[in-house]
């Protein structure tokens, strides 16, 4: 049994009257795994995410999280969105403070984590500054400030990186690894959806591929690459092409 | 049940003129918005002077010129004709700026090889404007149309409203005398009858005329430049003027207002000291006792207006403080808590359909006769759909993912308030307030002073009894005294409080 656990999860629009988006998925995270879901475009994988933590509720089967099922969003778990949802009309401390929202911390305390937080991901200086003047790089990453500020067990990442062009994303790739790696913070396992194969070959432990139409686990295949990947390597490339081919095949 | 059939043939025959007014007024707007639409599209120097102007004008509530309108058309035109005209002059008033917007905007959208190609082709300008210009604003002209038609239905009944009981300035026929008469006589049974053929009214015309107007170009521009479209729905836009109009109004008028600001002011003080010069002259010409006599008063005049603009000032911010206490929860829950936005959206939309001025009669009752008691409801209902409207039709540019945002971080009560509702809400509380305190404004020459048949108000002091008494004695420099000392004030206030305002909260939107 993993730390978060998929068991046999479907899913229909219209209180499941509608059509089927998600058949009987089941996949589990261990701890200190990365898992991803990739997937053609549209088939709901941002949908089992969103099951996962807690915002919807599946027609049938159940996500467990340490063994209890997941009925509303937990603590333990945080998220990070496509599309950032920083709040523009917060500062980016305050932004990164709505993570703290459900602690006892009072507004002093909460101010010197966030700031914390935010120069640990190189953003010292715009602290105080709001959202709109930062690159959508610089946005992501208080994005995931405010997603790690609680202390996590469990990321949820939803194409984190798919607002940003390849540089930003790739040196905000670089970034996410060197913090799960690190040990004085929370987060132990990661699910991140991404339609970019060699995203998820780079950071994964495990891959579950989904066919679309309704959403299926076509596959899980498990990456043994270690630490410290290189793209262009032989054996990197050897993956990424056999789950291109577990993808479309 | 007998008394009935009679009084509703009446009450929709007294609609039917209303409408025909209200068509004419829609018409006349067409035409101008059409052409000076246009030209400020594609004349850079034409587009400088005109739409900072018509942007400041969009801003005042011009309802309170309709006693001067009046003076003015009566004078020229007598009888029956100068005061329809006045009515109909006042309607396009209200209905014209945002279409201007809306053909301007349209044209200068309009793609570049377009207009190359007919140079290319040698077109006439006629042919250009049959072929090219007004085809391609007529979309986000039928837009603008339908806001229009709401924002002139309330000038309509008030103004109708207004010429009852002076019977040298009277309309005659029209629902808001119908019913003002039926209320003033008690005839409950026939005025709920009239308010619920207004209702009837402006439903079918919205589907027969409006929606069908709509489909229609577009079904034929779509076919030019594919764009994005808003359907319109049955209560779509009903009564919620064009706050995205005051929204694009207020960041261009931030821009002109920094790089034109004193070009603006000046032109604006030249035009009404002309205007004041002249009609002093005009009104003096005949007597030459009249000149010195005139001079001498103005003081006096000057701080009658001002007194009784700060006594309806305390009334109409009075008024809105409590439109604030009360709109923000109720806008707060139906954006943010409730799960059926779209019933409390007709509900209140059918609601506001009802100008608050037509409520004058029950409003009356209600009030005891306390004339303060009541100029305090009409400035309340005239204002609070604004506010509301302009929060909720603001709410469909917020994120969607603010809800996931709100669970994922368990961001509740008091810090969902903090964080989320009273910051999400400020632009469109900001656009809403501004329009709301335009329609009080605007509803101050009823909710001050009335008399007709029976039902009469008056406060002691207020700028919009001054206005309606100015007027029915004839007394023109009071009442264009009176006009100038508003309108300076609403301008300072749009200038330093509101645009101020509103830069600040959007400053972090860009």
């Amino acid at each position: 049994m993993g730390i978060i656990d998929v068991k046999e999860v479907s899913f229909s629009f219209a209180n499941g009257e509608g059509p089927k988006i998600l058949d009987s998925v089941s996949f589990d995270a261990d701890e200190y795994e990365f898992v991803s879901l990739v997937g053609p475009s549209g088939c709901g994988k941002s949908t089992l995410l969103r099951i996962i933590a807690g915002l919807i509720h599946p027609t049938s089967g159940s996500v467990s999280y340490m063994g209890s099922t997941i009925s509303q969003p937990i603590r333990d778990i945080s998220f990070v969105f496509q599309d950032f949802a920083l709040l523009p009309w917060l500062t980016n401390v305050d932004n990164v403070s709505v993570g703290l929202s459900h602690t006892k911390m009072n507004e002093k305390e909460k101010e010197k984590v966030s700031i914390e937080m935010l120069k640990k991901l190189d953003l010292g200086g715009f602290e105080y500054a709001y959202p709109n003047v930062l690159s959508g790089g610089m946005k992501q990453r208080v994005g995931l400030a405010r997603a790690l500020i609680s202390n996590p067990k469990v990321l949820l990442m939803d194409e984190p990186f798919s607002s940003l062009d390849e540089l930003t994303a790739r040196a905000l790739r670089s970034e996410v690894i060197r913090i799960l790696k690190d040990k004085a913070q929370s987060v132990s396992s990661v699910i991140m959806v991404s339609h970019n194969v060699e995203e998820a070959v780079e950071l994964s432990d495990k891959i579950v591929i989904f066919s679309n139409k309704p959403t299926h686990v076509k596959a899980i295949k498990q990456i043994s690459l270690g630490d410290n990947r290189n793209r262009h390597s032989k054996e990197f490339m050897k993956i990424v092409d056999e789950t291109y081919s577990l993808l479309v095949g | 049940m007998v008394g009935i059939y009679p009084e509703f043939i009446l009450l929709v025959v007294d609609t039917v003129y209303s409408w025909a007014r209200m068509f004419v007024a829609l018409f006349i707007s067409m035409i101008l918005a059409l052409g000076i639409g246009i030209w400020t599209a594609r004349s850079a120097v034409a587009g400088k002077i005109i739409i900072p102007v018509v942007d400041v004008l969009q801003t005042l509530p011009i309802l309170a010129f309709f006693p001067f309108a009046i003076y003015i058309f009566v004078f020229y035109l007598p009888g029956y004709i100068g005061i329809n005209s006045a009515v109909v002059f006042l309607i396009v008033t209200s209905m014209l700026w945002n279409m201007i917007f809306g053909v301007n905007e349209a044209v200068r959208t309009i793609p570049n090889e377009v207009i190359e190609m007919s140079r290319v082709y040698g077109m006439s300008l006629y042919k250009r404007l049959r072929m090219i210009f007004i085809p391609a604003s007529l979309s986000k002209l039928s837009e603008q149309m339908s806001l229009s038609w709401a924002i002139g239905l309330f000038y309509l009944v008030t103004s109708e409203i207004f010429s009852t009981g002076n019977a040298k300035y009277e309309v005659r026929h029209g629902i808001g005398v119908a019913l003002t008469q039926l209320g003033a006589s008690r005839n409950f049974p026939a005025y709920l009858l009239g308010i619920g053929v207004f209702v009837l009214f402006v439903v079918v015309t919205r589907l027969l005329f409006f929606n069908k107007f709509d489909e229609y170009v577009n079904k034929y521009s779509t076919n030019v430049y594919p764009r994005h479209r808003h359907k319109l729905g049955l209560f779509d836009s009903l009564h919620m003027i064009n706050f995205p109009k005051v929204e694009a109004g207020m960041s261009r008028l931030k821009g002109y207002m920094h790089s034109h600001r004193k070009l603006i002011f000046l032109a604006l003080g030249i035009l009404i000291l002309a205007l004041s010069i002249f009609l002093l002259l005009r009104l003096t010409i005949n007597s030459q006792n009249m000149v010195s006599k005139v001079f001498y008063t103005i003081p006096g005049y000057e701080a009658e207006s001002l007194f009784s603009l700060l006594l309806s000032f305390v009334r109409i911010w009075g008024a809105f403080l409590l439109i604030l206490a009360i709109s923000i929860p109720i806008s707060v829950y139906v954006v943010f808590i409730s799960k059926k936005k779209n019933t409390f959206l007709l509900l209140f939309q059918i609601a506001a359909s009802i100008p608050a001025t037509i409520l004058l009669p029950i409003l009356f009752i209600a009030s005891g006769g306390n004339a303060e008691a009541l100029a305090f409801m009409i400035f309340f209902l005239s204002g609070i759909w604004y506010v509301i409207f302009s929060i909720l039709s603001r709410s469909k540019y917020l994120q969607s993912s603010i809800e996931d945002l709100q669970k994922i971080f368990q961001i509740r009560g008091i810090n969902a308030w903090r964080y989320i509702y009273l910051k999400a809400i400020g632009p469109g509380l900001i656009t809403g307030s501004i329009t709301a305190i335009a329609a009080e404004w605007n509803a101050s020459i009823i909710a001050e002073y009335f008399s007709s048949n029976g039902l009469s108000t008056s406060v002691k002091v207020g700028i919009g009894r001054l206005l309606d008494l100015s007027l029915s004695s004839g007394n023109i420099v009071l009442m264009l005294i009176a006009l100038i000392n508003m309108v300076i004030m609403i301008i300072l206030l749009n200038t330093f409080l509101w645009k101020r305002l509103y830069s600040k909260v959007t400053a972090v939107y860009s």
